[in-house]
């Protein structure tokens, strides 16, 4: 919904023609700096919302990692004591009232503690703190899955681009014809078709087709020897379920955005007076209309990035992808509320840089932009 | 039924103390296992005429598992032809160097129902879902002080033997002289003095509560002598009799030993965790940050002493490093890495009837999964070659596999499938007396179509039953099974009426007095979601108001010890189980663990201090218990079970409202020596008892 | 513009007739706009359209594929009709065969008197479209019509995706009004007012926006007391998903006001002594009216695609209420695929409404554009 907002919302740049090197000088005008320099002060305060809401949400659910640590012991057939329980909670400190835990679990984010008496159990080395499930610093859980999510991530959004920018200038370019229908149809099919259920059936005709669900982003054989050239075949293969049924989720949106965006500016006085001076049409469509219906799908880069890296949750778990999402939801399920609390809050500064950085990107591209006034 | 439970019990238990009056003690002759000492070596020395376990007492034929007779030919040993690389490399001592003698090495024959196992053939790999919780790492691998067979009879296994004194009060157990950790050090009497004075009298695992060690002396908790009698002689003194069934068949006495030469820097002497007095050793004087920087140096990232001590010195399978007797050790990762590998222990004590060193396989493989149905797809691939499924996945997976695989069961030790338990302790006196009255559960009981319910839940393939032993375990009773199992729905409200319930105007019952009465069931992980609607519908027709609620399992428990419940649909901890020696919990109110008797096990668990002083037919059952345990004689103990058994009959504190589900093992055909029939049940510690380490890859 | 009789028409007719007009060329458009019209029928009058109920069970009938309709009994014409099943199970293999019993037929009729239910809520009947006799030809009894199949518990899945459409097509819905009306309400005030409001606002916007929604989810399905209503189930949903959605919408209006407030009409009210809340009601709200429309039509889509994806994770509406989530999430297992395909039937709704909702969003984003 965020892109769709943008699309409607920003107008079109009919000075989208202006050098490279107008945008550039342009950029480092004192204003804009200034505009940066202010957005990223208010960065602070809204991590520190950010971190106390995300805190607070993450307990909701009833619970703490106690009970459920004991619940799953109690599944093996482990019974533990009463006292344990309590041992443990103090151990933790989850025995604390919220707004302590809330104050030491910050305190350890920004530095980490020695000596105090306070801290005491929690020594030195847990950067981020300690992962109760994992039994190890949080860090060390974390930082195993942030370059594959930012990996997948990456290669996903590429193809959601490769795939939807072609469709929508096509659509664009023959409004209301049948290939506009068709080509719109297919791309927003994947939208359509709920992510965990088309990854089942991708993956059982999968099976079916070729002997092999692909399961998972890697083959034993990779978990064991790393991935190398040898084997980025077989990793590219199976990330073909993942790529098919997270990227074509996205397409529905950038394919919606850019073929609006181009309509409006096929529409604009520019265009036809390019076309009245006998540029080509192809030009046209590729120099003016398309630069400037990027704009706003630019801007919307940020805001995919996020949606991407936190919004394909179910369908990492459904696909066995070891990135983030599924890791996150057992954090929360059995209320590893640092491992959780981590997880989510670099997630938020990546909504938040997100925005940022999609605004700077508009305020580049599009110098009607004015910086006062507050937001945008 | 005396008939039965006498049969049992002496299957079960007696062989030890038949052997006793023979006043020669042998080392074991197991059914699955042998000592090859046990035909040429008498046993050591002792004071005390002395039991030791076998199996070779005259069980009655008919409840004995049928133990195939294999020709044992050890004089040489073999091994797999990459540790005998590594030994060519230099990397490794020779076989004979890294296992006991033939006097001393365990030789494997039999699998747990008594089959021949087949010679094997070294390589391969098993692969498996995911590694599960902290238990799941030692199901296929944990060498446990005794083990099991299908039939309940039972044998030592890392301990060579076992006797006990005439009056109970002193326990022997002999070590295996020549048998290593896995990473070559001497396994001896040493590890066990380590275990129980530095790890865990001071709490160090967090298991000092363990009752095979603990006694009570003049009404304090007090703890058995060790004393190390010679490297591979150790004793456990207690002042009272302790008996078998207390002691070495007690299911959490699983081991008794630790690697003191890697753990001696880890235990701290600090505030909680404060040295043990012992002739053996001294205080390691190493502080809580001391210890847990240790531990960071050897690669264990623990935020506190509970965590570390939990982690080495209770369920060290999952610490990567830690020395074990296991026969697949954890080398590097965790068990949550996508893919946790258990690498064959090169130390490994056990040999098949060839000689040649067990396991047979080079790992066992375990995929982590992230959610339901991946196994079934992955082990359709081929990537997995085991996996547990329910019975509604198997016809499918069959149909497209044909002959490639094979099912394999373990017959189940639950009491009855679909339970619902209600809550006895209920703070409402409302509830709590309705649910008091017998006549109230039986109707309960017979508003439920329990044909209808298996073929809508099951296809027809379980059948309608109650909450009761399953047929072939301990304690059957076919009266027991079908108690309260007719349809009658007229007659169900007839008794919701003798219970004082009166029909409102909408058609549900209320409480005499008025107030409404509706009955949430608590379930947890939406595990009854599916089987849920169809109950509900028939106990609405025949007036019960009721609702389901759902919880995350930890917080479900913590509703479950905060009393604040009704009723439950599957319980977290089911009532009953194999036999009283499976578990005590699920059977008597001894502690906070089962539904079925709410906050009465509290009040026991606790002595009194908290929860709810049982009363009438729960206050028997601990009665009963008391006295069950007290008795050293198996025949004559044989009653007071007997006697809690009649109890739940009569009682049915939970009803069931099918037969139980046995559990399914789908595995490719090319794995060989997996018994076809198992049990599951936590005595037997679940798949443990498939014995990984004799499984092989067939070519 | 050939449909437009007269400029003078043109000239004179409102925005929303403008727009209709224009939505016409949009095929696809008008098609969706159609289609969702059939389907919130449907929903409407699903109770009377499906021949069963809700918590209809038939234990023979689990997980059977869609009923076989046939119109020739032993070479003789009967009219429409079909087969009981007979059912057995292999204990070897754990198969299970549903087979056609063909020794007597059952007559679908039209117009039999059924389950209970009420009318829109109200008026009690019994009456559905179409049924099968209650005794076959032999006088037997038990026969089903399922044209979808059944489901594990053996219900009616044709019955359960109308009767789920209720709750899948009405909730995003309702929470897309709400989340209109909120983000209205709060973007035209950031928007208007500007500076310290107008950051503070953004900010609370951002915090929401990186706030995970499982959590909440999972707080929520905790919080719910037992045994509430659907009705009530549906009301909690509806306030969650709106509390979330809002924030899109409210970037939207403060976007535009930002580019409006200045404008001179607004400035000419301003002026004349307009109160700020009647500028922004009467005189800035209009002007973008038709694109807050076309962006919460857009947000619909999404929310529906949301719910099953909340369902799959056992969040949300529970079984024996229905949504075409909770029929997704019974049909996700891999031997359901597998062996009951026929379970994947309701992916085709939910796969319609989505398109549909989104080409219906297109087509009036393009009618929107008052310059062309």
């Amino acid at each position: 919904m965020e892109e769709n907002a943008k699309t409607i919302e920003s107008p079109p740049g009919s000075e989208a023609k202006s050098g490279f090197g107008e945008a550039v000088s342009n950029f480092f005008k004192k204003d804009l700096v200034q505009y940066i320099i202010k957005r990223l002060l208010m960065f602070i305060p809204t991590l520190i919302l950010i971190s106390i809401l995300v805190f607070f949400v993450i307990q909701l659910p009833p619970g703490d990692y106690v009970s459920s640590e004991i619940a799953a012991l109690a599944t093996e057939g482990e019974l533990v004591d009463a006292d344990y329980a309590a041992q443990l909670r103090a151990d933790y400190g989850l025995d604390l009232p919220l707004w302590k835990q809330y104050v030491k679990w910050v305190k350890d984010i920004i530095w980490t503690p020695t000596n105090s008496a306070y801290f005491r159990l929690y020594n030195s080395h847990h950067n981020w703190k300690y992962s109760f499930a994992y039994k190890r610093d949080v860090w060390s859980v974390i930082k195993d899955r942030l370059g594959l999510t930012i990996g997948v991530t990456f290669i996903i959004m590429l193809f959601q681009y490769v795939v939807s920018l072609p469709i929508a200038v096509y659509a664009s370019t023959h409004q209301y014809s049948v290939g506009d229908y068709i080509s719109s149809i297919i791309g927003f099919l994947g939208t359509a078709i709920p992510n965990f259920i088309l990854a089942i059936v991708l993956m059982y005709l999968s099976y079916k087709w070729t002997g092999n669900a692909n399961v998972g982003l890697f083959s034993q054989e990779m978990l064991q020897n790393g991935v190398h050239l040898y084997n980025f075949g077989e990793f590219l293969k199976r990330m073909t379920i993942p790529i098919i049924v997270i990227g074509t989720s996205g397409t529905c949106g950038i394919i919606r955005s850019v073929r609006a965006q181009m309509l409006d500016e096929v529409a604009r006085q520019y265009t036809l007076t390019a076309r009245a001076k006998g540029v080509s049409e192809g030009k046209i469509i590729m120099k003016y209309c398309f630069r400037a219906a990027m704009n706003p799908t630019v801007s919307g880069l940020g805001g995919v990035l996020s949606s991407l890296f936190s919004g394909s949750t179910v369908t990492a778990m459904v696909l066995n992808m070891q990135i983030q999402g599924p890791v996150l939801y057992k954090a929360l399920q059995n209320q590893d509320m640092y491992l959780a609390g981590a997880i989510v809050m670099i997630q938020a500064v990546l909504v938040v840089i997100g925005i940022l950085l999609s605004d700077i990107a508009l305020a580049f591209l599009d110098p009607r932009i004015r910086y006062s006034g507050g937001g945008r | 039924m005396k008939k039965t439970v006498a049969l049992f019990l002496a299957l079960v238990m007696v062989f030890g103390l038949l052997a006793c009056t023979s006043g020669t003690p042998s080392a074991g002759t197991p059914s699955s296992g042998t000592s090859a000492s046990s035909e040429t070596q008498t046993a050591p020395s002792s004071s005390s005429s002395a039991a030791t376990g076998t199996t070779d007492n005259p069980a009655p034929e008919a409840q004995k598992n049928e133990v195939e007779e294999v020709d044992v030919n050890v004089s040489a040993y073999n091994e797999s032809p990459i540790l005998a690389e590594q030994v060519a490399a230099g990397k490794l001592p020779p076989v004979d160097e890294r296992i006991p003698n033939q006097d001393n090495v365990f030789v494997e024959t039999n699998d747990a129902s008594g089959k021949a196992l087949s010679i094997g053939t070294y390589g391969g790999i098993i692969n498996q879902g995911p590694a599960g919780g902290s238990w799941g790492l030692s199901r296929p691998s944990l060498e446990s002080i005794i083990r099991y067979n299908t039939d309940g009879t039972y044998y030592p296994n890392v301990i060579k033997a076992y006797e006990h004194s005439d009056d109970y009060t002193v326990w022997t157990f002999y070590l295996r002289e020549g048998m290593r950790w896995s990473d070559g050090d001497d396994f001896n009497a040493d590890d066990i003095t380590f275990w129980y004075y530095m790890c865990h009298l001071n709490n160090f695992d967090s298991k000092k509560s363990w009752a095979a060690l603990k006694e009570s002396v003049n009404g304090e908790d007090a703890w058995a002598k060790l004393t190390k009698v010679d490297d591979y002689t150790v004793t456990w003194t207690f002042v009272n009799p302790k008996y078998p069934a207390d002691f070495i068949m007690n299911g959490d006495f699983k081991w008794c030993w630790a690697p003191s030469h890697y753990l001696n820097d880890l235990v701290p002497d600090c505030e909680g965790y404060a040295w043990v007095e012992n002739e053996y050793w001294p205080s390691t004087g190493l502080s809580e940050e001391q210890v847990l920087a240790n531990a960071k140096a050897k690669g264990i990232d623990s935020a506190t002493v509970k965590d570390l001590g939990k982690a080495v010195a209770y369920n060290s399978w999952n610490v990567a490093g830690v020395p074990q007797v296991n026969s697949f050790v954890l080398l590097s990762g965790t068990k949550d890495d996508p893919l946790c590998i258990l690498e064959r222990n090169p130390y490994f004590w056990k040999v098949d009837a060839a000689g040649n060193q067990l396991p047979y396989l080079d790992a066992l493989h375990f995929n982590a999964t992230s959610a339901d149905g991946q196994d079934l797809l992955m082990f359709r691939s081929g990537d997995l070659d085991i996996i547990e499924v329910g019975m509604q996945d198997i016809a499918s997976i069959l149909s497209e596999l044909g002959d490639k695989v094979e099912v394999h069961s373990y017959s189940s030790s639950n009491w009855g499938s679909y339970q619902i338990t209600f809550n006895y302790t209920c703070k409402d006196p409302n509830y709590a007396n309705l649910f008091a009255n017998a006549a109230f559960r039986e109707a309960m009981s017979i508003c439920v179509d329990r044909g209808q319910v298996s073929e809508l839940l099951t296809d027809g393939f379980l059948e309608p039953g109650q909450c009761a032993p399953a047929a072939g375990n301990w304690g059957y009773d076919s009266e027991w099974e079908q108690k309260w199992t007719e349809y009658d729905v007229a007659k169900a409200q007839q008794l919701f009426e003798s219970c004082g319930l009166v029909k409102g105007s909408d058609g549900f019952y209320t409480f005499a007095d008025g107030t409404p009465l509706l009955i949430t069931f608590y379930e947890y992980d939406g595990l009854q979601d599916t089987s849920y609607p169809v109950l509900e519908k028939y106990f609405k027709a025949a007036g019960i108001n009721c609702a389901l609620k759902n919880f995350e399992v930890g917080a479900f428990d913590t509703e479950i010890d905060n009393n604040d419940w009704i009723a439950v649909m599957g319980p977290h901890t089911a009532i009953g189980g194999l036999s009283l020696y499976d578990r005590v919990a699920p059977f008597v109110p001894v502690q906070q663990a089962a539904e079925w008797y709410g906050d009465y096990g509290t009040w026991y668990g606790t002595n009194g201090a908290q929860g709810v002083e049982p009363t009438g037919d729960f206050a028997k059952l601990i009665e009963y218990y008391e006295e069950w345990r007290a008795i050293p004689d198996p025949a004559d103990r044989e009653q007071w079970a007997e006697k809690i058994y009649d109890l739940h009959k009569q009682n049915l504190w939970s009803l069931a409202y099918l037969k139980a589900e046995a559990k399914y093992v789908l595995i490719y055909s090319n794995v060989k020596n997996y018994a076809t029939v198992l049990v599951d049940a936590d005595l037997y510690q679940y798949a443990n008892i498939a014995h990984y380490e004799v499984l092989y890859k067939a070519n | 513009m050939a449909k437009i009789k007269s400029k003078e028409d043109y000239y004179l007719a409102s925005q929303w007739t403008l727009m209709l007009r224009k939505l016409r060329k949009h095929q696809l458009a008008r098609v969706s706009l159609l289609v969702l019209l059939v389907l919130y029928l449907m929903a409407l009058f699903a109770d009377f359209l499906g021949p069963y109920g809700l918590d209809e069970f038939d234990g023979l009938y689990r997980n059977s594929s869609p009923t076989k309709v046939h119109t020739t009994f032993n070479g003789e014409r009967v009219g429409l009709h079909v087969y009981k099943l007979t059912k057995s199970i292999n204990r070897e293999t754990f198969e299970v065969s549903l087979v056609e019993d063909t020794s007597e037929y059952y007559k679908i009729k039209w117009f039999v008197h059924g389950t209970e239910y009420k009318i829109l809520g109200l008026i009690p009947a019994d009456l559905h479209l179409f049924g099968v006799s209650d005794t076959g030809s032999n006088g037997g009894t038990g026969a089903k019509i399922y044209l979808f199949g059944a489901d594990s518990l053996g219900r009616d899945i044709f019955s359960r995706v109308l009767l789920g459409a209720r709750i899948s097509l009405t909730i995003p819905f309702a929470s897309a009004i709400i989340s209109f009306f909120l983000g209205i309400a709060i973007g035209s005030i950031s928007g208007y007012f500007g500076g310290i409001t107008d950051i503070i606002i953004q900010r609370i916007i951002e915090v929401i926006g990186a706030v995970p929604q499982i959590p909440l989810w999972m707080a929520l399905s905790a919080a719910i007391p037992p045994g509430i209503s659907t009705i009530k189930m549906y009301f909690y949903m509806t306030l969650i998903l709106s509390f979330i959605n809002w924030t899109g919408m409210a970037r939207t209006v403060r976007g535009k006001f930002l580019s409006l407030k200045n404008e001179d009409y607004v400035m000419a009210a301003r002026l004349s002594g307009v109160s700020t809340w009647k500028i922004i009601w009467k005189h800035l709200v209009p002007g973008f009216m038709s694109y807050l429309i076309v962006s919460m039509t857009l947000g619909i889509p999404g929310s529906i695609v949301g719910e099953t994806s909340m369902s799959y994770l056992g969040l949300g509406i529970k079984s024996p209420a229905t949504s075409w989530g909770v029929l997704l999430q019974e049909a996700s297992s891999v031997t359901d695929v597998a062996s009951h395909p026929h379970k994947l039937i309701p992916i085709i709704f939910v796969t319609i409404t989505v398109l549909a909702f989104n080409f219906l969003g297109d087509g009036l984003r393009d009618a929107a554009d008052p310059y062309k």
